[in-house]
Order: structure tokens, then C-alpha cells, then sequence
């Protein structure tokens, strides 16, 4: 069978896919004429031509001019209306939120933060900020199309709604809910961490590298995956809940008497901020130099402690390489940016001690708003997926590409 | 033939149903009536689909026609090389079994020529030709580099050649790969076992090592390097009843493999082997609890740093002393997951009991050699 090479595009020949064609070819290229929109989609020029009219009038495209033309007058060029959509990402904190606007061709066109102190405050706030952002750029609310809202927690897959919020169990699995019903537009949480590895795929560390375990280790330690191209959140969005790997920890003060495992000892309490301090404290150490990564020398106090947390990361790195064998693994959050290159270092020499898997271990490049940058790209991805449906259908939510 | 995915569509949808006109096939897949004929008719062209006689004798017109895979277009080998022993069967595109033979398998030197002799012989025994194989996945222990398909450290037959893979498709001149066979004990469950109809399945293979194997959103999983699933190396906490094992790698080895409960059996006089010391264990009633309530806990910690990292739908264990152990074992692992695990885990044995790496060898050489019908 032949394969039909000049049609890149798969479609079945309904409006929204052709409108999807020819959206993808401006994304990607600019400034087009019809013929070369025609040329790049492998539709013919007349039905090029019939898409790009419809699109231009439902305010998707504009004409921005003209193009030199073979063997003729210049001919007309279009481009993307970047303003004929919007999409939200927020990072739902413990007592903030900050919220990032992008317009359709992924400009990021506002930005704003603000505190908050309750559940219901959430909502509001959230509601508050984008619409004022919106009003701000003089956009209808129903140029918005979609939001994601990132915090730390475990988001029920199907529901996109926080099942176990770490950091305040006082909000109830209906929050997107209720922003949804709110701003007529989809809402959707996502957990945090899955969303830096998804800014640090597309944005930083990962740039062109394929899969990646993105390993934060902050207040609580998770990692988020980037497999076959895609963000894997498990069955039930547990997956990559790492503070709960069992975890050997040396110290008679951890251990449960008379069990067999130490079944209460986990990851979190052993390299979660507390874990931290409770070590250094345990041995006579000074937080703050530990945190530094400080060199020492070998009869140093904090050598052996240093050890022992560079050895409790290690282990937790550790977790997800061995079950998914990713390739690169990208340590980010405040333990490991206050050890910096030196505890990248010790890291590596550990993990390779641990197994002799081909690893690459890597640090952040995102940046403090790798949730914030994550989150809204994963909300342009779904703005643009969801551009050409009918605007009352409730979108499924699918992994997000990278 | 063509990256376009509507054929594909058809073809999925053809392997599911079996027979399906042109109005069922533009129903199931969404595509138009004129898109779902057209990709049909592409299939026939192909040799991959044909329209069998209607038993109306025809009437009702091409809409009416009822549409078929060709079982005949081609044809996957898969086999589960073990050491002594190789089990090798045919396959047709439709998933049907041709045929099945077992050899021995003494570690030959020229692992190659007996190889793709076992091949062509299973293929023969099916009446299909060399140029009709689409794919043969060998399932074997070890880490097996998914770029090359070569053995990157090989367990069981530690003299095998890296470049064995290459050698054996130079002779046959068909794609050929080797797959870990704990991978491949996964495919066969998520196929026809215990994870049917979920999108994730994870088998923890606990034995002489401890594996681990992932369908995830319904295909293999291989990872970067082959080294998905390598659960022995993970570091672990060791109950104060754990005896060093010599010569096993750290960690979860220590912790849960066959050698480490075997290590432990031995040490209250519960005999040889784990399989045997839990089957002991079970006999012998209230005796037996402290012996089984460790093995369960060393099991539900393995369990809990699964669940916790990959959240499968499913958790498959497996293994000679999970098997000896059966359903009471499993019960006594669920609850001490259920005390460890923030999440709700569905463990489960294994179904497929006969010739289950086998088996996921062929499931697995079915989807790679579909894929490759379509891939341009």
C-alpha cells in the first residue's frame, strides 16, 4: 500500500480537524500564505482556503499583510489571532497563590500573586485573579478555555480534584469544581510536582532529552515522571508519592519495637525538612551548615551526617530509577538547592554505588515558578487540544505531551 | 502503509469484533462512513482484511459487506529460552496459536544456528513461510538494552554474546528481539491474566532475583536502558530477623528474593528452599505464623515501594514461594500493606499459570509486529 506522504495530517474530515491543521502549521510557522497553509496541511487550496476564511471569522486568524509570492503579486499572509484564547495556570500554595495568564500562542501575558488564608478563600481568590487579569487584557471570559490549578497533593485522576491535600486537609475535593462552575471554562488540579517535571521537560533540564523523574525534595519528598513522552500519574494519582517508600534509616530512635520492618519509618521522615533537622540535631550539627553541603573535613562532626542524608536521598532517587529506568533524573526543591553542586556530586557516586543503572543525574534548571510555568503550559496544551470543540462539551483530560 | 491512523483504527477495531461492516466500523471508530470505507478498503488492498462471502449470497451492496482480518497475512514467533529448555510457538496476526514446541536447550555454543533452527521449524509446523514473519521476541533473564535488542548483562546464560540479536536477524532476516522474561510474564497477565480491561499493570517477580514488570496505559514498558524494574538494587529496611545472603546485591534481594527467605527458613530449621519452608510453614499451623507474618512483611514492603512509585492498577506477585504460599499468603500481605500504604493496592496472583512467559513473548511480538504493519 502506498503511504500517503503529503498528508501529514490524520483527520477524518470534520471542521474542528481541519481547523486544527491549519492552526498547528500557523503555530509552528508564523506567517503564512494560503498556498503555503495549503501546501503544509496537504489540503487542497481551495479547501485551505474555505478553513482559513472560517477561521478568520471566528477571530482564530488575521490577515497581517502580504508574503512575496512565486510568479505573481504578493500574496495576502495570515498569522494567529494570539488573543483569540487564554489559558490559566495557578500554584495553589499553602497561604498564597500566584497566577500566570499565556494567550493562545503561548506568550505569557500576565502574571500576578496574592495570599490566601482558607478554603473558601481559594476559589475566590483564584476567581478573582483571573478575571481581573482577563479584564486587565480586555478579553471576554469566554476567550478563557482552560485552567490548572498545581498543589502539593494527590489529584484524583478521573475527578482532577485534590483527593489528600498535604497541605491543608481542610480543602475538599471540589475546589476545581467549583472554580469551573464559576468561570464556565474547565478546571482541573494537577499535583505540583508532576507539574515542575513537566516545566522541567519542556523548559529545563529535560529540553530534548525525552523521559525524565523529576526528584523534589523540599518540606515532602515526591518525584513526577515524564514516560514515553507523557506525564504518568498512576491508577489512582499516587504514583511518585515517594515520602511513603519504606525506608531504612539508620538510628535505633526510628525503629519500632518489636516489628520485624520498621513499617513507621518512610522516606518522608527521614529526608522531609524535619527528617533533616531532626538529624542534624540527633549528632550535635548545625542545620544551616549541613543544609550548605559544607565541605568538611573528614573528622568533622558533620562529615557522618552528611553522609547519612546524602545516603537517604540517594535511596530515594534511587526508587523511581530502579522502577522506571528514565534515563535522566532531575533533583529540585530547597534541600537540594541549598547543597548545591556539592551534593549533586555526592549523589552520583551514591545512586552509582546503589546500582549500576545508566542514569543521568542532573539539576533543576526551572527555577522558583517551575510549578506556576508547569502548570500553564499544561493549560495551553488543553486550550489548544479543546479550540475547535463545541464550547459547552466538558474535554477529557489526557496525559500532556511534551 | 502510511502513518494515517484511520486504517489502524479499522484494523483495532476488526481484532476486537472479528467481523464488522462499514457501518459498524464508521460507528466504532467515529470516522466517517466515506473515511471508514475507504481505510478498509485500504486493509484489503493490503492483504490485511478481506470480505468474506455473505451468507445472504451477497445481497445489501458493499454497505452491507461484512469485513474480516486475514489470519494468513502473517505471522509472529515468540519462545521463553530457560536454561535447558526452550519453549517456542507460532502465532497468526489475529493472536491465534499455530503452533508450539518444546527443545532442549544445553547453553550450545552456537546459540545462534540452534536458535533459527527452533524458529523455522515452529514456523514450518504452522505452514508459514519465512517471508510471512513479522517478528520474533525471545524472553530470556537479564537486562536487555531496548535500542539494540542485545543482552546489556545476561543472568541465566551469562556466556551469550551481545551480538547474538544481530546474528540471528542477519539469518532470518526478520526483526528480531530478546525481552526480559519478567517483562514478558507482565504482558501475558495485563493481556490474559489479572490485569484485563485496567491500564496498569505491575508484576513483582520474587525469586532467585526480584524483577519487576511494567504495562503501563496498556503496552511494555522498557524504560531507557532496559533497567526498568531492577527492584533487587532498591534500598530497603531490614527486619532484625535478616541474614545476610552472600553474593546478592543489596538491598530488596536481602529483604525479599527466594535465597533471602531461604536464608531465613534455614535459620529456624524450616528446611531448603523458600517455596518448601512456606509450604512447611502453612502445615504446620500456629507454628508456622512468625515464620509467614515475616515473609508477608518483607513481601508488603517490596509491594509498598511499587505502589507508591507507579500506582498500577493492578499488583501482580508472583514467584515459587508467593505461588507455595497462595491466597493465604496474599491475605497476610495485603494487611500488612494495608498498614504501610497510603493507598488502596489491588494484589493479585498470577492467572496465566501455563507457559505465561511464552506467552507474553507472542502477545508482545503481536503488538510490535501490528505496529509495524502501520509504521511508514
Amino acid at each position: 500500500m502506498n503511504s500517503d506522504v503529503t498528508a501529514p495530517l490524520n483527520h477524518d474530515g470534520s471542521w474542528s480537524a481541519l481547523a486544527r491543521a491549519v492552526f498547528a502549521a500557523l503555530l509552528k510557522h508564523g506567517t503564512l500564505t494560503r498556498a503555503a497553509i495549503a501546501e503544509l496541511t496537504g489540503l487542497s487550496r481551495v479547501s485551505a482556503s474555505g478553513v482559513v476564511d472560517q477561521l478568520i471569522h471566528r477571530g482564530f486568524v488575521e490577515h497581517v499583510g502580504s508574503l512575496p509570492s512565486s510568479g505573481g503579486p504578493n500574496a495576502r499572509a495570515y498569522s494567529l489571532a494570539s488573543d483569540a484564547a487564554y489559558a490559566v495556570g495557578v500554584a495553589v500554595d499553602l497561604d498564597r497563590i500566584a497566577v500566570m495568564t499565556t494567550d493562545v500562542s503561548g506568550a505569557v501575558v500576565s502574571r500576578h500573586d496574592e495570599p490566601i488564608d482558607d478554603h473558601d478563600a481559594v476559589v475566590s481568590a483564584v476567581h478573582r485573579a483571573i478575571t481581573a487579569q482577563l479584564r486587565r487584557l480586555d478579553a471576554p471570559l469566554s476567550k478563557l478555555r482552560y485552567v490548572v490549578l498545581g498543589a502539593a497533593g494527590v489529584v484524583d485522576p478521573l475527578a482532577h480534584e485534590l483527593a489528600f491535600a498535604t497541605n491543608r486537609t481542610s480543602w475538599q475535593p471540589s475546589l476545581a469544581a467549583e472554580l469551573r462552575a464559576r468561570l464556565k471554562c474547565p478546571a482541573v488540579f494537577e499535583n505540583d510536582v508532576n507539574l515542575a517535571a513537566l516545566a522541567e521537560a519542556r523548559l529545563g533540564a529535560g529540553k530534548g532529552a525525552g523521559d525524565l523523574v523529576l526528584v523534589w525534595v523540599d518540606t515532602g519528598i515526591a518525584c513526577g515522571a515524564i514516560l514515553g513522552g507523557r506525564l504518568f500519574r498512576g491508577a489512582s494519582g499516587w504514583a511518585g508519592e515517594l515520602g511513603f517508600v519504606p525506608a531504612a534509616v539508620v538510628g535505633a530512635a526510628d525503629k519500632v519495637p518489636d516489628s520485624p520492618v520498621p513499617v513507621a519509618t518512610t522516606l518522608q521522615q527521614s529526608i522531609g525538612i524535619k527528617g533533616v533537622i531532626a538529624l542534624a540535631k540527633s549528632k550535635g550539627v548545625d542545620v544551616d551548615r549541613l543544609l550548605r553541603f559544607e565541605t568538611a573535613a573528614p573528622d568533622d562532626a558533620a562529615e557522618p551526617v552528611l553522609t547519612e542524608l546524602v545516603g537517604r536521598i540517594a535511596a530515594a532517587v534511587a526508587a523511581p530509577v530502579l522502577v522506571f529506568d528514565p534515563g535522566l533524573v532531575v533533583l529540585a526543591g530547597c534541600i537540594v538547592r541549598c547543597g548545591g553542586d556539592a551534593l549533586l556530586g555526592r549523589v552520583r557516586a551514591q545512586l552509582a554505588a546503589i546500582a549500576p543503572i545508566p542514569v543521568r543525574v542532573e539539576m533543576s534548571q526551572t527555577g522558583p515558578d517551575a510549578i506556576l510555568a508547569g502548570a500553564m503550559l499544561l493549560a495551553l496544551d488543553h486550550a489548544r487540544d479543546n479550540l475547535f470543540e463545541i464550547a459547552d462539551e466538558t474535554p477529557t483530560v489526557q496525559g500532556a505531551a511534551v | 502503509m502510511g502513518r494515517n491512523l484511520n486504517p489502524r483504527a479499522i484494523y483495532d477495531q476488526l481484532l476486537a469484533h472479528d467481523s464488522l461492516t462499514r457501518g459498524q466500523l464508521s460507528a466504532l471508530t467515529g470516522l466517517t462512513r466515506v473515511a471508514a470505507s475507504a481505510s478498509v478498503e485500504q486493509l484489503v488492498e493490503a492483504g490485511l482484511a478481506f470480505a468474506p462471502e455473505s451468507r445472504r449470497g451477497g445481497s445489501g451492496g458493499p454497505a452491507g459487506r461484512s469485513y474480516a482480518l486475514t489470519p494468513t497475512a502473517g505471522y509472529v514467533v515468540g519462545a521463553h529460552i530457560r536454561q535447558g529448555g526452550l519453549t517456542i510457538a507460532t502465532a497468526d496476526l489475529t493472536g491465534q496459536i499455530r503452533a508450539q514446541l518444546q527443545l532442549p536447550f544445553d547453553e550450545p555454543n552456537d546459540a545462534a544456528s540452534m536458535l533459527h533452527d527452533a524458529v523455522t521449524s515452529c514456523l514450518g509446523m504452522a505452514g508459514a513461510g519465512l517471508e510471512k514473519l513479522r517478528r520474533v521476541v525471545l524472553g530470556s533473564p537479564g537486562v536487555i538494552d531496548p535500542n539494540t535488542g542485545e543482552f546489556a548483562f545476561a543472568t541465566v546464560l551469562p556466556t551469550w554474546k551481545r551480538t547474538l540479536t544481530a546474528e540471528l536477524r542477519r539469518r532470518l532476516d526478520r526483526p528480531v528481539v530478546f525481552e526480559n522474561d519478567v517483562n514478558l510474564a507482565a504482558m501475558a497477565e495485563a493481556r490474559l491474566g489479572a490485569g484485563r480491561g485496567v491500564p496498569h499493570l505491575a508484576l513483582a517477580w520474587m525469586d532467585a532475583g526480584l524483577g519487576l514488570g511494567l504495562v503501563l496505559n496498556g503496552r511494555l514498558y522498557r524504560g531507557r536502558s532496559g533497567w526498568a524494574g531492577e527492584l533487587g538494587y532498591m534500598p530497603a529496611p531490614m527486619p532484625p530477623s535478616h541474614i545476610s545472603v552472600p553474593g546478592l546485591p543489596g538491598g530488596m534481594h536481602q529483604l525479599a528474593s527466594a535465597p533471602a527467605v531461604a536464608a531465613l527458613a534455614e535459620h529456624i530449621g524450616l528446611g531448603a528452599d523458600a517455596a518448601t519452608a512456606v509450604r512447611l510453614a502453612m502445615d504446620a499451623g500456629t507454628a508456622g505464623e512468625e515464620f509467614l507474618d515475616d515473609v508477608a512483611r518483607r513481601v508488603a514492603v517490596v509491594v509498598t515501594a511499587i505502589c507508591v512509585v507507579a500506582d498500577p492498577s493492578v499488583l501482580v506477585v508472583d514467584g515459587s514461594y508467593i505461588v507455595a504460599g497462595g491466597e493465604p499468603l496474599l491475605a497476610r500481605v495485603q494487611q500488612r500493606v494495608s498498614e504501610m500504604s497510603p493507598t488502596p493496592v489491588r494484589l493479585a496472583l498470577a492467572q496465566v499459570r501455563d507457559n505465561a512467559i511464552l506467552r507474553g513473548a507472542v502477545q508482545t511480538a503481536l503488538d510490535d509486529a501490528r505496529d509495524g504493519l502501520f509504521a511508514r
